[in-house]
């Protein structure tokens, strides 16, 4: 979990303190070489270097904050349905593309291991290969990669939800390597380019465990619209030629029968 | 099919564009028979609304013939005449089960873009910018509604399309706005905006049981409307202190409840109304809270705000203070607008609510960019368009 950072602790992040050592050495050379500034520049380059050392940042104590505890790749939502619901929708890895856009294929190599084969830019794809290990009891799914550079894992936390609410969802991401350099690299990638995809795809998830299907407009007319139009014809009553993968997620995802318009929701007054 | 089109500020065009089609099992296609103009669609054409893009559909107030189903309908049928809600509603999620449907949870495909503006997404909306989904308008027509089993709502034969074409969207709004004032008996309910919200809002005051209705507009025949239709008392702005005559008519108090039907294009005299088109117009604030701030410097202590005008963004100098100081509640918020469509459609049904008697001005869908402009300027008496198909 998250930890408050404090003044005693070291707040600043491996790759930080990295820069701010090898900058501060420069900065601090050139004062020493002499010229305009040099008592400035080396005062400078003294501070950077101190701060490489000491890990820690007066600036990011007293704005209590800081680059070393790093807050976990984490999205949450809440889910109209019980934990077991959730917990047996989200641990079918054949449901995966359904919300996760960048997933194209998906194939259940045993009953632990799963293959996936990813979008990426400029046309390419990457196949990777996960283990899953289900922890019911524990309210837990954790995908983890196998065979890569980075250790990876996906978890996804579920506990009931106060009331009526159905269940809580907490979709954790993973990034560990050996060396931790490299680790907090790779979390400070990851936060930037997975945080928008998980949060896309818990709220996908949730939008056909509750009603089935993905609302989109894709497809829809404007004016910017290039097909072919039909002039003041008869409407279009044919379907929207929708993504395979997605129409195959949509049927396997059964939602709730809904209340519609003439349903008494609690506290209706007239 | 021709429909009307957003090409950017004060331009609006009906162009002809590609019919809708079914895209999910659960839509529906409509054919439009009419349509309307709301005092919201003002705020595109204005500019004031981030998200548009060149070529969206405009329209969020229209009813028409059920023309095809996705195989995941159930409970409507082709050929059935609908009203339509203009907010979108899943109907499974946890707002939509507690009758809150303007804020679904899964209706808005563009969730995202509204969470980073407002901390949360609302439902999606027909034609009003893709921060609310992107959906194409009904000032077309056809058009495509989603989650047609839980929206669309079948119209007895008896009652004609200006009848109940507004239960989309004003005149719940309006009956909303009057139940959020909680109204209890003798209560003088004050209303800013004498537009079609503000006067539904006046009728549905009194229909909750308010002893008094003052309206606060400044257009002659806005204010006529309100006195003769809704039986309100009237302040002219222009040509009153709006602080000063309220306080005269209810014995010093201040009214019990006040209704903002004004929102973010708010125009005033003073100082404060000055201030408000600089700011704006320089983009200090995105919205124009002249009348919102003059409804809470109005209002009596302990008393109701009520605010289903308009408002996208951030306001500037808002007396927090005031509003602290007397203990004001204020509700506001897009209309949970399935909530009242049947007991509305009773209402009209029993002859207590005429909604059909604010139309002033009726268009075929090919007029609209002028009556677009005609409603904004509020020329030749124009209080409310509508578009027979």
């Amino acid at each position: 979990m998250h930890q408050p950072f404090s003044r005693k602790r070291p707040n600043i992040s491996p790759i930080e303190r990295a820069l701010t050592g090898g900058i501060g050495g420069i900065v601090l050379a050139s004062g020493l070489r002499g010229g305009r500034w040099r008592v400035a520049r080396a005062l400078l380059g003294s501070g950077m270097l101190a701060r490489a050392v000491g890990g820690t940042c007066p600036v990011y104590t007293r704005a209590g904050m800081g680059t070393r505890e790093q807050a976990p790749i984490a999205v949450s939502t809440t889910v109209a349905r019980p934990a077991d619901d959730v917990l047996a929708l989200w641990g079918n890895g054949a449901r995966m593309p359904g919300f996760f856009r960048a997933i194209s294929a998906v194939e259940e190599l045993n009953e632990r291991r799963w293959r996936w084969t990813i979008d990426l830019p400029a046309g390419k794809s990457a196949t990777f290969e996960t283990d899953v290990d289900e922890n019911p009891a524990a309210g837990t799914i954790t995908w983890r990669t196998i065979a890569l550079p980075f250790q990876g894992t996906l978890t996804l936390h579920v506990r009931p939800a106060p009331g009526s609410r159905g269940s809580e969802l907490r979709l954790v991401a993973e990034i560990a390597q050996e060396h931790v350099f490299v680790t907090a690299l790779g979390q400070q990638i990851g936060r930037l380019a997975l945080q928008p995809l998980l949060a896309d795809a818990l709220a996908r998830f949730k939008q056909l465990t509750e009603t089935g299907q993905l609302a989109t407009t894709e497809g829809q007319p404007s004016a910017r619209d290039e097909r072919q139009r039909t002039g003041d014809g008869g409407h279009a009553a044919q379907h929207h030629k929708k993504d395979e993968v997605q129409r195959a997620s949509e049927e396997s995802f059964p939602a709730s029968d809904p209340p519609s318009w003439g349903a008494k929701p609690q506290g209706e007054t007239i | 099919m021709r429909a009307l089109c957003w090409y950017g500020t004060d331009d609006v065009r009906v162009e002809t564009v590609p019919d809708p089609e079914i895209i999910n099992d659960g839509d529906a296609i409509i054919k439009v028979t009419s349509t309307a103009i709301c005092g919201s669609d003002l705020h595109m054409l204005g500019g004031y609304i981030p998200g548009m893009k060149r070529g969206d559909i405009l329209g969020h107030e229209f009813m028409g013939e059920i023309v095809a189903v996705g195989k995941g309908v159930m409970k409507r049928k082709v050929g059935e005449r609908v009203v339509v809600p203009f907010t979108i509603a899943c109907g499974n999620c946890f707002y939509c089960r507690k009758g809150m449907w303007s804020l679904c949870d899964n209706s808005n495909p563009n969730a995202a873009l509204a969470a980073a503006m407002y901390g949360a997404s609302g439902s999606g909306l027909f034609g009003y910018s893709h921060i609310f989904g992107g959906y194409a308008g009904g000032q077309a027509e056809y058009v495509r509604v989603p989650f047609a089993d839980i929206g669309p709502m079948p119209v007895p034969d008896g009652l004609s399309d200006e009848q109940v074409l507004f239960l989309t969207d004003i005149l719940p709004t309006g009956y909303m706005a009057a139940e959020n004032c909680a109204i209890a008996p003798g209560d003088v309910v004050a209303v800013w905006g004498c537009g079609p919200v503000g006067q539904f809002a006046i009728q549905s005051a009194y229909l909750l049981g308010a002893e008094r209705v003052i309206a606060i507009d400044e257009v002659p025949e806005r204010l006529a409307m309100a006195r003769e239709l809704g039986k309100a008392e009237t302040i002219d702005f222009s040509a009153a202190d709006v602080q000063q005559a309220l306080k005269e008519l209810t014995g010093g108090r201040g009214p019990d409840a006040c209704i903002d039907a004004v929102g973010m294009e708010a125009h005033g005299h003073g100082i404060d109304a000055l201030y408000d088109q600089v700011t704006q117009a320089v983009r200090l604030q995105t919205d124009r809270p002249t009348a919102l701030r003059s409804a809470i410097q109005a209002c009596r202590k302990g008393g109701m705000l009520s605010i289903p005008g308009v408002y996208g963004g951030a306001v500037d100098k808002l007396p927090i203070g005031a509003m602290f100081s007397k203990g004001l509640t204020v509700k506001m918020g897009q209309t949970h607008v399935h909530r009242y469509l049947a007991p509305l459609m009773a209402k009209i049904a029993a002859g207590e609510l005429h909604p059909e008697r604010i139309i002033t001005h009726r268009i075929a869908l090919d007029d609209a960019p002028q009556a677009y402009r005609t409603f904004r300027d509020k020329q030749d008496g124009c209080i409310k368009v509508v578009m027979h198909l």
